[in-house]
């Protein structure tokens, strides 16, 4: 059949977004550790709250999303309220591979998670050799992530409890809160920050398979990535697992002064380059 | 030189203090189930009013049984049956013209169920205890006013006892804090919202014992001036500008004396603070509230050193000066520093010994307290101060560490004839070590007391000196104290373990072997490696910790745990649990995951912390001789510095 060509003007009805996110068929490794509670109480914006010295992370497969080819994805996030509303937020993403652009596009710009991309397709692997899964998280040249999971046990039982005890056919709902944000131009020329908006997002994990493990992980920061920040104090433990995620409704929670928050967010969003001559020479 | 104004008189209220020091109020444990004072506690007391302070405040003492108890061996005041025991605790602390205040106390939700019928602990509002954990209900409107009157009653029984006064815990969190504080205060009915209904639980406690007392009986309120929920993240809870508004409302009500404090439980390091704390660094807190009120102002802030205590009064700061572990330390701190002789009070190190045991009692009971520098606390009354039985006999001593330098004190107190042993150049042994890392140095304490000890009572120390079985025929002393302590385990079943880059932290802390711009891995992460880590990054170093367990500082106390964690992690060091080292090379290491995933880690060096053994040889050596003693860490290890053993 022959391949359909874009074309720089779109009909109307086809110049939208889907309203939905599925990272449909995803292969993941979860793990979760306790930290030093100050650090996450210094990296999280108000007006959220964290509320346990505890961070989750994963390495992620995505081989069916519904907004992007397939591609890989790291992520670190920490528990928070908003009022009575507990949630995760999202500290870091990286992506690398094929749909990694469209997802850091989206991502960024649709739903204002913190996210940026990895040089090549191999920076984010996902590797599993019998009983043992090995991810691995590198960007410019710095081995940010290195997790390995043996499956069979959770480091600490209690680890259970933070995921809602997955398991095969069972699904698993919350929220997830972000900060979007974009940059306006004045008329004098220059370009601020503005309309920060809390958003929280719906969302449910639709499992089929989940297999408790034993996890050790090695963390490190860059220049650019300050992923080593949140030290692992204690490590809980975590799964691997296949499963779909639905990003559901996302809703304007609260609308943040920009000169507040700003500072929690550039970090992850723009690498040291980016950012004003002083910082980079720090 | 020192004008020792906290030895000049003050007052609270109408009521006249022999002199400016506080003996603030510590959950001790020595208190029986029923809340009764014992024997035990009175004697503690009494120690430390006969040591110099002008007021003792009790330990938390509940005012309601139902659901307010706050330890399982603690004071009550919550019926007339304990009353002809604090009789007794009064008559004991006045015999040495000190004042008794009792600390009237609810805990609301900073307290467990099971201590409190197994029912849901109370709290202004729903909101559970971040560290305790316990379901909580929110106390009716009705429950809250027999509570002001639970606390009034509890305050005249305080009276009828012969307390000279009473002190509403108002601070840490507990229940009368809950209340001020918007943290824990969501209530929309008359007892929360605004400021005035916030505080109108503490004003109506005030007003009432006024009222049954009589208006010239003493009141001290002890307040979080500031509960440190910024460090958490948490825009609410008590503020310094609110502190000090609700000090200025606490005055109007008629309180006597402000006990400034700080935190809550969930911000715990802030409120009793490990070692890295300096003495006075919560001092602000307290010239604040004094400048905006007019009746005295008494403050904790970590103090240790009479010239500091001097100082803050001298400066304004404070009316009367506040100290709590200071006292189990020392229960002569303020004769000692009231006579001049400074350099004679063993201070308090503030290593959390004495929080960490108190807290292990908290739910079920035990001993009470202990100190790890001061072996007679609250067995006062078990083991008097030494009689002068050496008579000149010879005795030797082995190691100059805490075990080793008490002994050859106590010793050359009785009046024998004391040489004490060091293989070293130095005082202290592992304290010595412990006071090097960074903000640790108040872990030197100790060993400049005894320093001071040693000299006073003839001690002759011998430094760089091995003790054979051949030296002990022939000094031929009448006992011999094995003091000898530990070394650091070297697992030799590790390839490469004996390389020339493999150190352990005593290499390091003793400063036998200087690190500067290398990357270290530090193996271990028990205290010692934690610390070792701490100093070696502030030397420059770019340091990792591996852990072969899935937790850093596994079997550490929490609070020292976090403070020396925090720190590690402001400056950068990687800490890596669930790793097993099984090679060392010339430039990394092996590790192996728990996954069994072998990683290699460059470094130039490695810091061996895998745990102590007791040295102990002289004492199979020694076997033939009559009263040969091996203690401390050569006889058992421990964690406290010094014990009681073998009487």
């Amino acid at each position: 059949m022959k391949e359909k060509l874009a074309l720089f003007n779109l009909p109307k009805e086809r110049s939208a977004l889907n309203p939905y996110a599925i990272m449909g068929n995803q292969t993941a490794l979860y793990f979760s550790y306790i930290t030093d509670f100050a650090t996450i109480a210094k990296i999280v914006p108000p007006p959220l709250v964290p509320i346990a010295p505890i961070v989750s992370g994963y390495i992620s497969h995505i081989k069916e999303p519904s907004f992007s080819e397939e591609y890989n994805e790291a992520m670190l996030g920490v528990l928070v309220k908003f009022g009575d509303m507990v949630g995760m937020y999202p500290i870091s993403f990286l992506l690398a591979g094929k749909g990694a652009e469209m997802a850091t596009y989206l991502g960024r710009d649709k739903t204002g998670l913190p996210k940026k991309m990895c040089e090549r397709e191999d920076c984010i692997q996902l590797v599993q050799e019998g009983d043992v899964i090995r991810g691995t998280v590198e960007r410019k040249g710095v081995m940010l992530m290195d997790v390995s999971m043996k499956l069979g046990e959770y480091n600490n039982p209690m680890v259970d409890q933070i995921y809602f005890s997955p398991a095969p056919g069972k699904s698993t709902d919350g929220y997830s809160f972000y900060f979007s944000t974009y940059m306006q131009p004045d008329i004098n020329g220059n370009a601020e920050f503005c309309n920060v908006n809390l958003l929280s997002n719906y969302v449910q994990y639709n499992y089929h398979t989940w297999t408790p493990g034993t996890v050790s992980a090695r963390l490190q920061s860059s220049s650019d990535d300050p992923w080593g920040q949140l030290p692992v104090l204690e490590m809980l433990g975590g799964g691997f697992s296949n499963n779909d995620l639905e990003m559901k409704e996302l809703k304007v929670m609260a609308t943040p002064n920009a000169e507040s928050v700003m500072p929690y967010l550039m970090t992850t969003r723009f690498d040291k380059c980016a950012l004003k001559q002083e910082e980079k020479n720090v | 030189m020192s004008d020792k104004l906290f030895g000049k008189k003050g007052y609270i209220g109408n009521l006249e203090i022999k002199n400016r020091l506080v003996m603030t109020a510590m959950g001790i444990g020595y208190a029986d189930h029923e809340g009764n004072a014992t024997d035990e506690i009175i004697q503690f007391y009494a120690e430390r009013a006969k040591g110099g302070a002008g007021v003792v405040i009790t330990e938390i003492t509940r005012v309601n049984e139902e659901h307010g108890v706050g330890e399982y061996d603690q004071l009550s005041l919550a019926s007339d049956k304990t009353i002809p025991s604090f009789k007794k605790l009064v008559n004991e602390i006045h015999k040495y013209n000190s004042k008794l205040f009792i600390q009237l106390h609810h805990p609301g939700r900073e307290t467990y169920s099971v201590l409190n019928g197994n029912k849901p602990v109370v709290s202004a509002s729903a909101i559970p205890c971040g560290v305790c954990q316990q379901e909580t209900r929110a106390l009716e409107t009705e429950e809250i006013e027999n509570l002001v009157i639970d606390f009034i009653n509890a305050a005249f029984r305080a009276k009828q006892s012969g307390a000279d006064g009473v002190e509403l815990h108002a601070a840490h969190g507990y229940l009368i804090a809950q209340f001020l504080s918007s943290h824990t205060n969501k209530r929309t009915d008359k007892y929360g919202g605004s400021f005035e209904n916030k505080i109108r639980f503490l004003i109506e406690i005030i007003k009432g014992i006024k009222a049954k007392c009589g208006k010239d009986y003493p009141i001290s309120v002890r307040i979080s001036v500031d509960e440190f929920y910024k460090v958490l993240g948490v825009n609410d809870g008590i503020t310094p500008d609110e502190g000090v508004k609700i000090a200025m409302e606490l005055e109007k009500a008629g309180a006597d004396l402000i006990n400034v404090s700080a935190g809550t439980y969930e911000t715990g390091n802030v409120t009793v603070e490990p070692t890295s704390y300096s003495q006075g660094w919560r001092m602000e807190l307290a010239k604040l509230v004094k400048e905006n009120v007019t009746i005295p102002v008494v403050a904790t802030s970590v103090i240790r050193e009479p010239e500091f205590a001097e100082k803050m009064i001298k400066e304004g700061y404070i009316d009367f000066v506040g100290m709590g572990r200071s006292w189990l330390a020392d229960s002569h701190w303020g004769e000692k520093a009231i006579n001049g002789n400074f350099e004679d009070i063993r201070k308090c190190t503030s290593c959390m010994y004495c929080f960490e045991i108190a807290g292990t009692q908290l739910i079920s009971g035990g001993d009470g307290t202990t100190c790890a520098i001061n072996p007679r606390l609250g067995k006062e009354n078990k083991y008097p101060e030494p009689v002068k039985d050496g008579a000149g006999r010879k005795v030797v001593v082995v190691g100059a560490g805490p075990g080793g330098m008490e002994s050859a004190i106590l010793l050359g107190k009785r009046g024998f004839n004391v040489t004490l042993f060091e293989k070293s150049n130095k005082l202290g042994g592992q304290m010595y070590l412990s006071s090097v890392p960074p903000k640790k140095e108040k872990m030197g304490y100790f060993i400049d007391y005894c320093k001071k000890q040693l000299k006073d009572y003839n001690v002759e120390v011998i430094f760089n000196a091995e003790v054979t079985e051949e030296l002990i025929k022939e000094i031929n002393p009448y006992a011999v104290i094995i003091a000898t302590g530990s070394t650091a385990v070297i697992p030799s079943n590790i390839e490469g373990i004996y390389k020339n880059n493999v150190f352990t932290p005593e290499d390091i802390l003793s400063k036998r072997v200087e690190m500067e711009n290398l990357k270290i891995s530090v193996i271990g992460s028990g205290l010692t490696g934690l610390e070792t880590a701490e100093y070696l990054v502030e030397a420059g170093n770019t340091v990792t910790v591996f852990e072969m367990k899935d937790k850093i500082g596994f079997d550490a106390f929490p609070l020292v745990l976090m403070d020396v964690t925090g720190s590690l992690t402001n400056a950068g060091v990687r800490m890596i649990p669930g790793h097993k080292l099984i090679e060392i090379k010339s430039g990394s290491i092996l590790l192996e995951d728990r996954a069994g995933i072998v990683i290699e880690e460059p470094c130039d060096a490695v810091i061996l912390s895998l745990g102590i053994k007791p040295i102990n040889s002289l004492t199979e050596k020694l076997k033939e001789f009559s009263n040969v003693y091996t203690i401390g860490d050569a006889n058992k290890l421990g964690r406290s510095y010094l014990k009681i053993e073998q009487g």
